[in-house]
């Protein structure tokens, strides 16, 4: 999407250095006029303010509690919103009778789903609210409900049984109505990974094949701050604070559902915690619970505090599909792949959108025959949503895995075999950073006999060490219908104002970076505001675009304040304006940086009281690397008695462009190892067989990694002067994740010689499969 | 949540009347299972009792011949702290000292980690109707079984879920309650109900009856330990657990108790990995000994057949640790 040109925008054509700074490459970018050069290899040994490490800027908030996030909300008058989730897995609702629950003294408001069609345990079927939280629970109680149950099925590879229960009837289309169909399989869907080649020749040619398969369950984004909002009216003003990853997308929902004028709605978001890419949306994929405090606002006359508990955010706020991955491979005994043919079978519950071949499709670009067939399969659970880097860590689960046993098969060095097949210059770069630091040298050799690794004293005993490895991509993608704000008052502040919101990155800092570098300031001199739909637009902190889709435009706006000092400026020092240059709070004579103003002295020149500089984003342009780079490693032990795995350290290898703020990218990283070791080894959403309902919705029986499992964590960032915007800037939220399942598994398969193909890797799956391995040796 | 009253004692015998006072009403200590429960609706008691306002009930005293005498309020922290019991009761300390957080250890009692009730998922969840629950069935049988139980199961198969409660049962301790009809003091032996017995219950423990005071006999002349197997690292049930206490003389076991936990309905002993190792010196063959008899007559669900090659596992590992 970024990629695209749009027509008719006139261009102005800059050359730049892009790339590594190992190896420099002078490319030329054509970028929308108003445009100015982007940063890049020559820029990046001279910033002041870009690259340096900080904390993040509302870290004092968080710490000691001040931050207030939508749960700490009252406001006077507030109400306590419940919503009431179908306690059936399929059928209809034959009756909902609310008069028990609207007679209960406290009870202001009741909302109805109009849905009478139940398709999952949790689906929404009514809401109240009351003065209470606890009269809200007891009301909601009070609801009586009527199904008519029906069959349901409730795993993916049941529901692609044949004679499975239907989750959509024949006559329905829920993928579309041109995708093939078979019961509740959809597909292979009509988006093109990049088929290319002839995947027969490739095999043919051929001289070790490797076909496995490999399974994904669903896993629950499990967002600390669960799914809420406060909503309040003020005649037909609707102001509704959210946690939310997405205010605008919050504005344009609520006031479609609602039927009234975006300008009548102003969503906020101050501090959240947690989305991961299930708050993109106005409520949630399963849900329409802010819509519903919305109308129960309105009817109540009094605000209205919606927030889900913890079982209905793992019913029905989206989840990251289960995935079911086939993956034949052929190469050449020196390592050369000739073919890959990669088919999917993902359930994202009764949505669809499972797919997970783009890392094998990125991964293999080199590759002349390549094919990935991808396939919807639906099932009676609570529809997914995008999971960091969606389908991506399932999907590099199974490429990655299958290059590992490949890498076994031919006696390769498994990053001897990424090396011969890599077409990213800057992955290229970053495996022997990560080998390194991993002690890559340290593996076993013969996978499984730890006295062909490097483990000393240790590989003795039921305990074993491993090392693996696995790549992720990902892209640069980047909203441009985004705005900027950047206030300069005369007694020298400065704001930068956007709306965007952070979602737990700290990207208020990383922005202000850009910002401050801009106008030759210190970060810490200038004041975010953010995550108001009244800011100018921003973008939803989806597909790692925050920094990528604002930073440019904070830097546009910030270079036009920075024009408007110079003016102020030049006569004070009697020269041109052009002849000047800013850095750390003042400025200066290019030639002669002896001869330097304030900015505040500069500030104080300004007729009026503030310099009002607003600038909407011009359309990205080209990249040095369409895909962000990234490898990762880990170090796992493994009680070969118990099956108990341990992860002992993790490295991940990154390109984030120019990191804005390294600490805050490292941050990201780091989260996302631990997310994925915790998928990789725990988490696990569990429906009963027979009853269809989730009998682990909570974080004692779901479990993700505690403190305990904490491993050491180290993140390496490559930078890369990657252009596609003036700052040189991508993402890092989502990369990190996508090799983390991989890394894990085939660290556990180094140390123990046995592949664990289906996730997680909990203790009694390691015992099965090294009881299994047994049998047959 | 239902409405409920917080009726604070000052007295254990208060404590009672306050108890028989309202019918259903509830004893709480550290609160923590209990409130799980409120929150739940798997009680709607009209009237909690705190017992944690009674003074002297958390205190812990070592007899002069080494026993132990333990309050019902002392906390899991406290158990897993203190100086003597991690020297002459080691494997009672740490199965307190590994049980749940730092901060629920810091609340949770004793008394109420030994009372509560199954983590079984379909007893935690209100809308299973469960055999637990006085329904008919044990949805675990044709369903998510793996955290089930091989031994004690039928009509239900809850793992019995106190972690303390193994130690005690190896250390043969004592269970001092008070009730309408006067004190008793019931031996671990006894205390502990199958479901076969009563299903929707997990001891003797009678309506009306407070547990006071755990006794624990002095060690001398015995070695014991305590391990568990996890899948998460921390603040996680364990899989498996095993206390094991030998007494062993001239280089030869003459006793030994072998408990197991998280694998049965109640802490469960296993006799003949008892019997493995009395007679034999404590060794490495008398540890693999016990460790394969301990999974005599162990009956696997559908999901959970890891857990005998854990028991195995740890039954050696625990015996292993005290030779």
């Amino acid at each position: 999407m970024a990629q695209e040109e749009k027509a008719q925008e006139p261009t102005v054509t800059f050359t730049a250095k892009a790339g590594l700074p190992s190896a420099p490459q002078t490319m030329e970018v054509h970028a929308g006029v108003g445009d100015i050069k982007p940063w890049d290899l020559d820029d990046w040994p001279q910033f002041e303010q870009m690259g340096k490490p900080r904390p993040r800027s509302e870290a004092p908030l968080k710490v000691t509690g001040r931050a207030k996030y939508t749960y700490d909300l009252k406001l006077p008058g507030m109400l306590y919103g419940r919503m009431i989730g179908a306690e059936v897995a399929a059928g209809t609702i034959v009756s909902i009778d609310t008069s028990k629950a609207e007679a209960l003294p406290g009870v202001k408001a009741v909302w109805t789903a109009d849905s009478k069609v139940v398709r999952f345990a949790g689906q929404d079927v009514a809401a109240v609210a009351a003065v209470s939280p606890e009269v809200a629970i007891d009301a909601a109680r009070l609801v009586k409900v009527t199904y008519k149950e029906k069959p349901f099925v409730h795993e993916l590879r049941e529901a692609m049984k044949n004679g499975a229960p239907l989750v959509f009837a024949e006559s329905e289309a829920p993928a579309g109505k041109d995708v093939p169909r078979k019961g509740n399989v959809f597909g292979p869907g009509a988006r093109s990974r990049g088929n290319r080649g002839d995947l027969d020749k490739g095999f043919a040619g051929a001289e070790v094949v490797h076909e496995g398969t490999y399974y994904c369950p669903v896993h629950t984004h499990s967002c600390l701050e669960t799914h809420g909002v406060v909503a309040s009216w003020e005649g037909d003003q609707l102001t509704v604070h959210a946690s939310t990853q997405g205010i605008f997308a919050v504005r344009e929902g609520l006031a479609e559902a609602l039927g009234i004028d975006r300008k009548n709605v102003r969503v906020l978001c101050e501090h959240m915690g947690g989305g991961f890419g299930s708050k993109l949306g106005p409520s949630a994929s399963g849900s329409a619970f802010a819509m519903a405090a919305c109308k129960m606002a309105k009817k109540a006359g009094a605000p209205v505090k919606m927030m889900l508990d913890r079982k209905q955010e793992h019913l029905c706020t989206g989840n990251a599909p289960s995935a079911l991955m086939t993956v034949k491979v052929g190469a050449k005994k020196d390592g050369t792949v000739t073919a890959v043919h990669y088919r999917s079978w993902g359930s994202a519950g009764v949505a669809g959108g499972a797919g997970t071949a783009g890392p094998a499709a990125s991964l293999h670009g080199k590759n002349p025959n390549f094919k990935a067939e991808e396939y919807d399969v639906f099932t009676n659970a609570g529809p997914g949503a995008p999971l960091r880097a969606p389908g991506h860590s399932q999907g590099a689960f199974g490429i990655e895995s299958a290059m590992d046993e490949l890498a076994d098969k031919l006696g390769m060095d498994p990053i001897e075999l990424r090396k011969k097949n890599e077409a990213s210059p800057v992955r290229m770069a970053q495996y022997d950073l990560g080998a390194k630091e991993i002690g890559w040298a340290r593996r076993n050799k013969k996978a499984g006999d730890t006295t062909t690794g490097g483990w000393g004293g240790t590989a003795k005993g039921a305990k074993k060490r491993g090392v693996g490895m696995a790549n992720g991509n990902w892209y640069v993608f980047a909203a441009e219908d985004v705005g900027a704000q950047v206030k300069v008052h005369r007694d020298g502040s400065v704001e930068v104002i956007a709306g965007y919101q952070d979602i737990g990155t700290g990207s208020r800092t990383a922005i202000a970076v850009v910002a401050a570098e801009e106008l030759g300031v210190e970060t810490s001199a200038v004041t975010m505001r953010i995550g108001d739909t009244q800011f100018p637009e921003g973008p939803g902190s989806g597909g790692s675009v925050t920094i990528n889709s604002v930073a440019p435009v904070v830097r546009l706006a910030a270079n036009e304040a920075r024009t408007k000092l110079f003016a102020l400026a030049a006569p004070l020092l009697g020269v041109a304006p052009g002849e000047l240059d800013a850095a750390n709070g003042k400025i200066f004579v290019a030639k002669d940086p002896a001869k330097s103003v304030t900015f505040k002295q500069a500030a104080a020149k300004m007729s009026g009281e503030t310099i009002d500089c607003t600038a909407k984003r011009k359309k990205q342009y080209e990249t040095f690397r369409g895909d962000l780079a990234g490898t990762q490693f880990a170090e796992v032990e493994v009680d070969t008695e118990t099956g108990e795995v341990r992860v002992i350290k993790m490295v991940s290898v990154n390109d984030c462009g120019f990191p804005a703020n390294p600490l805050t990218a490292q941050n990201q990283v780091i989260g996302a190892m631990i997310q994925g070791a915790s998928w990789a080894l725990l988490e696990n959403r569990i429906l009963d067989r027979n009853v269809g309902t989730m009998v682990n919705p909570n974080l004692e029986s779901y479990k993700i990694f505690a403190p305990g499992d904490m491993f050491e964590a180290k993140s390496i960032l490559t930078p890369v002067a990657n252009l596609g915007n003036n700052t040189s800037t991508a993402g890092i939220g989502e990369p990190p994740i996508v090799p983390t399942l991989a890394v894990i598994a085939n660290a556990v398969y180094n140390a123990i010689g046995v592949r664990i193909r289906e996730l997680p890797i909990t203790p009694d799956r390691v015992l099965a499969a090294l009881s299994e391995a047994r049998r047959r040796a | 949540m239902n409405r409920f009253e917080l009726a604070r004692a000052t007295t254990t015998s208060q404590a009672r009347e306050l108890l028989a006072g309202k019918a259903g009403s509830v004893l709480k200590a550290g609160g923590i299972d209990l409130v799980d429960h409120l929150k739940e609706h798997l009680l709607e008691p009209p009237r909690l009792v705190d017992l944690k306002t009674i003074p002297g009930l958390d205190k812990i005293m070592v007899e002069p011949d080494g026993s132990l005498r333990i309050g019902t309020l002392a906390t899991l922290a406290k158990v897993a702290a203190h100086a003597t019991i991690g020297k002459t009761h080691p494997a009672l300390a740490r199965a307190c000292g590994e049980a749940a957080s730092p901060q629920v250890r810091n609340v949770a009692t004793i008394g109420g980690n030994v009372l509560q009730r199954p983590h079984c998922w379909y007893y935690r969840l209100e809308s299973y109707k469960c055999v637990k629950k006085g329904g008919d069935v044990c949805f675990a049988v044709a369903g998510e079984n793996r955290y089930n139980v091989i031994f004690g199961g039928g009509p239900a198969f809850p793992p019995h879920p106190s972690n303390a409660a193994v130690p005690l049962v190896a250390y043969g301790a004592s269970f001092v309650l008070d009730g309408p009809k006067g004190p008793r003091t019931v031996p671990a032996a006894e205390f502990f109900v199958l479901p076969a017995k009563d299903p929707t219950r997990e001891n003797v423990l009678q309506p009306g009856e407070v547990l006071l005071e755990i006794r624990v006999p002095a060690t001398t002349g015995w070695k014991s330990a305590y391990y568990e197997v996890r899948e998460r690292a921390a603040i996680d049930w364990p899989l498996v657990a095993a206390a094991i206490a030998v007494k062993v003389e001239g280089g030869v076991v003459k006793d030994a108790r072998v408990v197991l936990g998280q694998v049965a309905t109640i802490p469960w002993r296993s006799a003949a990995a008892e019997k493995a190792l009395v007679g034999k010196p404590l060794g490495a063959a008398s540890a693999e000994a016990a460790g394969k008899a301990a999974v005599e007559g162990a009956e696997p669900m559908t999901d959970n057949g890891y857990k005998v090659d854990l028991v195995t596992t740890l039954v050696r590992r625990t015996v292993a640790s005290l030779a």
